[in-house]
């Protein structure tokens, strides 16, 4: 049975059913939640380790490298975090130390930005660390596991890192099979450090200082326990499989067997790639079609991938990476995936071209992975392509132009010529039909929305559906407007995790959003949508009116949950909102929802199922007449349009003048 | 802020109100029956931090537990483990430069970890963290005052040779005033180390460190009265050891026994101790060591070459003077309580 | 007028710690003995790690281990080669764990993965470093009532032989780098019995050490 976890509340299930003894930690966004987690179950005393509450990440990479000596130990971060702890990370791979990392890949900056890439991932790859790249909160929790096995394999002794993409991986809600602690012992088998400090039996020296003759020969032997990793990663996954059902390798292939033209990437954004590839898969006029999802990053199974591409045949390949070469010939991913091509089949390879995406949280959308298909296509043609990577979401420099003057004359002089042979196809290009349905809420930070986004995708989850959620994340705080996505897919023999932006129901959590001149809660709503307002005092029609619905065919319901809420002493409206939900859409049924709520909700319980009962009971599209009235004050144009006036400017001639006079 | 008393006695105290029975008094003379370092390490000739080092394995071997060393990068480490190590029985984790603190900290949860268990008995171990001042004053600062923060049990030491010896001599933050060193030269137009230097035992007090003591090889007794002392007390324990360096301080590598001796007559050094006392957060200072004649600074300066610089400038002497009189104020209390003038003017020979 | 006194809390069974005004003056304990002695517990012995053992081909054929069928061990291990190990564990005696791998860190310089054995190390020769030769001269050293060259020396170098009466200190040739501290610590606080390049009287370092 699936529970709802947030891709940080998975890599702390992993670290607990690991039995993590020692887990030092320092916050940083988007991976504190883990950390957070494993406290409380420490506090709680549900989980048997120590923590220590580091006061920065250089020292929790310190306290894990020297507690990995002895025993089983683990931390989370991400960005800046990450960079702060490289400078040490070297010595666990130096000394041979199995300590575990769960990183949540964020952009590294300057300028700052808290949202995802894989700078902080890349940045750390001449570590010596085995990182793993995972595509959702399930594969998360399975190669925390997965990691410890290979990290203590007598072969390996080495770190790991499992890496899941900021926010999108770490932040949203779905369903993960949790395993049960006696079969992960039985795969895990408890730590038993080579060369322990505590045994004066044997006592050792970690770090000693070695002279270029040893070093260099110690060294050597690093790199070997490493290229190791290789295989005993295939291994785990393959035992990890036999025992848990879910089978992990270095790679995924997404596609037909036979693919002509693949893109290949890096974590999770293959979820949007795994939708366009099954989009094109079989069309008219397109050759066979993969996505190359890559797990296992250090070491790269270069020998596997390129036999893997010559296997299936391909013609070209495009590598998306979430991060930058830095005056490198290529980014990372791409970089690592030519040398493995040249080395391995040479110029019977396939063609590769790059491309940089998801840079600081940009979302790869499906319509990207439709591009670099076509790209891909063009090149197998034998069409010119650009030796340095192209760029995602960049108007002035996009993969395709149509029209000369599309972009500056500069760049038409430097890439006219590629450009007039890359040609944009429609058959590539074709508007994906919604497969899913979606539902966002419009809330402010504080009302409770994620809490009950959460708590639907658990009922919809335990009802057989698949569903996701993913609050949007920012510097706002407390009052702001934020808005908290959920996804529901009804094709239980795939997995769906991108969101294709129509709403099938829009919910504002206070009525006052609709006057917020930053959103615009109608856009994206599909045709025959539903729009839920809580609000005690506006009738359907006003709201109408004040979005200028129109004759657009949207259904308008209210739902009076503050007034449901106040009369049940409750301090947040999330409950009622919840229960109103269900009645605007009914594919998760309200009954057996219901079931889950009643073991779920957050306390006081009986209030929060009361409210739930009432909010789906008190949602209506009539025209009620509304207890209380509108308050609000009706505003002027002309004190919308009002700015203070800025005074500083005017004196300036004045001034200037009386020095030219002067 | 804590409340401050002053142990009326001056000397090595064995005893402490933090411990139900005193720790072993090795005495002035007699031999030691535990072993500090192996020999054949690469330290100076004459290097009086290896001689520290020494003294405070041998002390808490005598405690009879095993001895963890998380040690920092410096001098320390590179002379005891250049492709061998001579730490002997003792077990060693050195992991980097800046985080010495970090890593005794990791030795310290792993233990307690172990412990819980039911691995290892915890008492039968004692985690020692040992860095030279570079380590702790400037670049370990950060993860030495958060393990005193936290209140984790061990000990962690700063072999104190006042600049950074093992790059080759540069100003640190516990470098003394006037002090040449090799980012601090004596120049025509400013005049060697134009800092103060820092005391890491104020800071570790300040922290919340239950027991902090100077000590100096010289006096064994007193140091290794102290390193057992440390080993026993509950929570973070700070020690720090004037360690003599003939290759920076530019002395002859046979002059320990001067050179400490004149430290501490002029009070440069001063031997002291604090021990904490939690319920009421009062702090008990005792003075271990107070000289019969106090000395001018001017005599210190004149065995080191370090100091060679500032001795021809009479303002710049009487500045160094300045400094000690105010750090030796702290003690007139005692002082005047045990019959001893705590000027300077009064007692100088 | 007599200052109020107070007792400091204290854990000590032996002493109290009486403050008056800023002072603090330890005195007997009168009366009760102090805190209660605490037995030692379960956790005070030394219970410590054990460590697994990380073996040669050799070492196995050399000492076969109970509990493992050691000819199939054997041939396991030749037919990955020399850098074949064998990894037993057995914490009580018995074996618990064991696995044959190959080890990529077989490095015979240094042992495996950086990560040295302290005892397998010899201490290195450092006599080259010294310029002068140091010899205690064992008739007038006061052996284990003393041992204050030791307790002073920064390379280990000088050993206690003996016991008791007869008992002398003895420089370790190899180890001593030559740096007149014991030699110093000798003239100063003890028997003056150490002897520099065969000499008892350099007059050069004692007008220097001690101005005579």
């Amino acid at each position: 049975m699936a529970t709802v976890l947030a891709g940080n509340g998975a890599a702390a299930w992993g670290f607990r059913l690991s039995r993590v003894q020692c887990y030092p930690y320092y916050p940083i966004t988007p991976s504190t939640a883990c950390s957070e987690q494993i406290s409380r179950w420490v506090h709680d005393g549900a989980m048997e380790a120590v923590t220590i509450n580091a006061e920065s990440e250089h020292s929790a990479a310190s306290q894990i490298i020297a507690a990995g000596k002895s025993v089983r130990a683990g931390t989370a971060t991400s960005s800046k975090g990450l960079l702060y702890m490289i400078e040490v990370l070297e010595n666990a791979a130096g000394g041979g130390v199995p300590c575990g990392l769960f990183l949540g890949n964020r952009a590294t900056g300057a300028p700052i930005n808290i949202w995802a890439d894989n700078s902080d991932a890349y940045a750390m790859r001449d570590s010596g660390v085995i990182q793993i790249f995972a595509a959702d909160g399930q594969e998360t929790l399975d190669s925390i596991i997965q990691g410890y096995r290979i990290a203590e394999n007598l072969r390996v002794r080495l770190p790991f890192a499992v890496n899941l993409r900021g926010f999108t991986g770490t932040h949203a809600y779905e369903g993960v099979e949790i395993p049960r602690p006696e079969e992960v012992n039985r795969y895990l088998p408890p730590f038993v450090s080579l060369h322990p400090l505590f045994a004066p039996e044997k006592p050792v020296t970690y770090g000693a200082m070695l002279s270029a003759y040893p070093y260099r020969r110690h060294k050597r032997n690093q790199m070997a326990a490493l290229s190791n990793a290789c295989e005993i990663t295939l291994k785990a996954g393959q035992e990890f499989a036999e025992k848990f059902g879910r089978s992990y390798g270095h790679f995924e292939w997404i596609g037909d067997k036979k693919a002509d033209l693949v893109v290949a990437l890096l974590g999770e954004s293959a979820s949007a790639g795994e939708v366009a590839t099954r989009h094109l898969q079989g069309k008219k006029g397109i050759p066979g079609v993969a996505l190359l999802k890559i797990r296992l990053f250090s070491p790269f199974p270069a020998k596997e991938i390129a036999q893997a591409l010559h296997r299936a045949g391909t013609k070209a390949l495009v590598v998306l990476d979430e991060g930058l070469h830095h005056g490198g010939v290529l980014p990372p991913l791409a970089q690592r995936l030519t040398t493995a091509i040249q080395l391995y089949l040479g110029g019977k390879g396939p063609k590769v071209a790059s491309v940089i995406g998801g840079l600081g949280g940009s979302e790869v959308r499906q319509e990207h992975f439709q591009l670099m298909f076509n790209l891909a296509d063009n090149i197998a043609e034998g069409n010119p392509y650009r030796p340095e990577p192209y760029w995602l979401d960049i108007e002035e420099d996009p993969i395709f132009v149509e029209r000369e003057n599309q972009v500056s004359p500069k760049l038409w002089r430097k890439w006219g010529e590629v450009w007039k042979k890359q040609q944009r196809k429609e058959k590539f290009c074709s508007p994906i039909p919604p497969d899913t349905n979606e539902i966002r809420i419009y809330s402010r930070a504080g009302q409770g929305a994620i809490t009950s986004a959460v708590g639907f995708t658990g009922a919809g989850i335990q009802n057989g559906y698949q569903l996701l959620t993913v609050p949007a994340f920012g510097s706002e705080r407390r009052g702001a407007i934020i808005t908290t996505d959920t996804l529901l897919n009804f094709h239980n023999e795939r997995r769906i995790r991108s969101f294709m932006r129509a709403w099938d129901v829009v919910i504002l959590y206070d009525d006052t959003i609709l006057y917020s001149p930053e959103h615009q809660v109608l856009d994206g709503l599909k045709e025959g949508g539903a729009l839920l307002v809580n609000t005690s005092h506006l009738s359907v029609k006003k709201i109408r009116e004040i979005l200028n619905v129109g004759q657009k065919k949207v259904r308008v319901l209210t739902v009076p949950a503050e007034a449901v809420s106040e009369r049940l002493g409750l301090k947040h409206i999330n409950m009622a909102m919840l229960g109103a939900l269900h009645k605007v859409y009914d594919k998760v049924p309200f009954e057996p929802a219901q079931g889950y709520y009643e073991k779920n909700v957050p306390r006081p319980r009986e209030k929060s199922l009361e409210a739930i009962r009432l909010g789906f009971s008190e949602t209506s599209d009539r025209e009620i007449q509304r207890t209380r009235k509108e308050s609000r004050l009706t505003v002027s144009q002309e004190f919308r349009d009002w700015r203070p006036e800025d005074h500083s400017q005017e004196s300036w001639p004045s001034a200037l003048e009386e020095v030219q006079l002067g | 802020m804590y409340k401050v008393l002053f142990n009326r006695h001056i000397g090595p105290n064995p005893d402490s109100f933090l411990l139900p029975e005193p720790v072993l008094d090795v005495g002035d003379y007699g031999a030691i029956s535990t072993k500090g370092l192996t020999s054949g390490h690469q330290g100076c000739t004459g290097c009086g931090m290896v001689t520290g080092t020494n003294q405070l394995l041998r002390a808490l071997k005598l405690t009879g537990k095993h001895v963890v060393a998380s040690i920092g990068t410096g001098c320390n480490e590179v002379i005891t483990t250049q492709n061998t190590s001579c730490w002997g029985d003792v077990s060693v984790d050195h992991n980097n430069f800046p985080n010495t603190a970090a890593t005794l900290s990791g030795n310290i949860a792993a233990l307690k970890a172990l412990a819980q268990a039911g691995a290892v008995s915890p008492k039968s171990t004692v985690n020692v963290g040992i860095a030279g001042d570079g380590g702790s004053y400037d670049i370990g600062l950060q993860a030495l005052l958060a393990w005193i923060a936290r209140g984790e049990d061990g000990v962690y030491v700063c072999l104190n040779n006042q600049a950074y010896m093992n790059t080759g001599i540069q100003g640190s933050g516990a470098t003394p005033y006037g002090t040449n060193t090799s980012t601090t030269p004596f120049g025509k137009v400013i005049r060697g180390n134009q800092r103060t230097q820092q005391y890491i035992l104020d800071l570790a007090l300040a922290a919340g460190a239950s027991y902090v003591a100077a000590a100096c090889p010289l006096l064994h007794r007193d140091l290794m009265i102290k390193a057992q002392k440390a080993a026993a007390i509950e929570g973070p324990c700070v020690l720090e050891f004037y360690s003599v360096c003939p290759e920076g301080w530019k002395s002859d590598t046979d002059v320990f026994h001067e050179i400490t001796e004149l430290a501490l007559e002029t009070r440069s050094w001063i031997l002291y101790e604090a021990e904490r006392e939690r319920s009421s957060n009062t702090v008990l200072f005792t003075l271990n060591y107070a000289p019969k004649k106090y000395l001018a600074i001017s005599e210190y300066l004149k065995l080191q070459e370090r100091f060679s610089g500032m001795r021809d400038f009479p303002e710049m002497v009487e500045r160094a003077q300045e400094i000690i009189e105010a750090r030796w104020f702290f003690w007139k209390p005692v002082l005047e309580a045990n019959g001893i003038e705590w000027k300077e003017e009064a007692r100088a020979s | 007028m007599k200052e109020k006194q107070q007792i400091l809390v204290s854990l000590n069974r032996h002493k109290e710690f009486v403050v008056t005004g800023p002072f603090v003056e330890m005195r007997e304990r009168q009366g009760s003995s102090g805190p209660e002695k605490r037995e030692p517990t379960e956790s005070d012995k030394g219970k410590f790690l054990h460590p697994p053992e990380i073996l040669t081909i050799e070492e196995v054929a050399q000492k076969p281990i109970d509990g493992l069928d050691t000819p199939k061990v054997l041939n396991a291990m030749a037919d990955i080669g020399p850098e074949a190990r064998l990894f037993v564990y057995r914490p009580e005696g018995k074996v618990t764990r064991h696995e044959i791998f190959e080890d990529p860190r077989v490095c015979l310089e240094i042992q495996r993965g950086a990560v040295i054995e302290n005892l397998r190390e010899k201490p290195k020769d450092v006599s080259g470093w010294r310029t002068h030769d140091f010899f205690i001269d064992i008739k007038g050293c006061l052996g284990d009532e003393c041992g204050r060259c030791a307790i002073v020396c920064p390379e280990n170098a000088i050993h206690l032989m003996g016991k008791g009466k007869g008992s002398f200190h003895e420089i370790d040739p190899l180890a001593c780098k030559g740096c007149f501290i014991c030699w110093v610590e000798c003239v100063r606080t003890a028997a003056d019995c150490i002897l520099v390049d065969g000499k008892t009287f350099d007059p050069g370092m004692r007008a220097k050490h001690f101005g005579e």
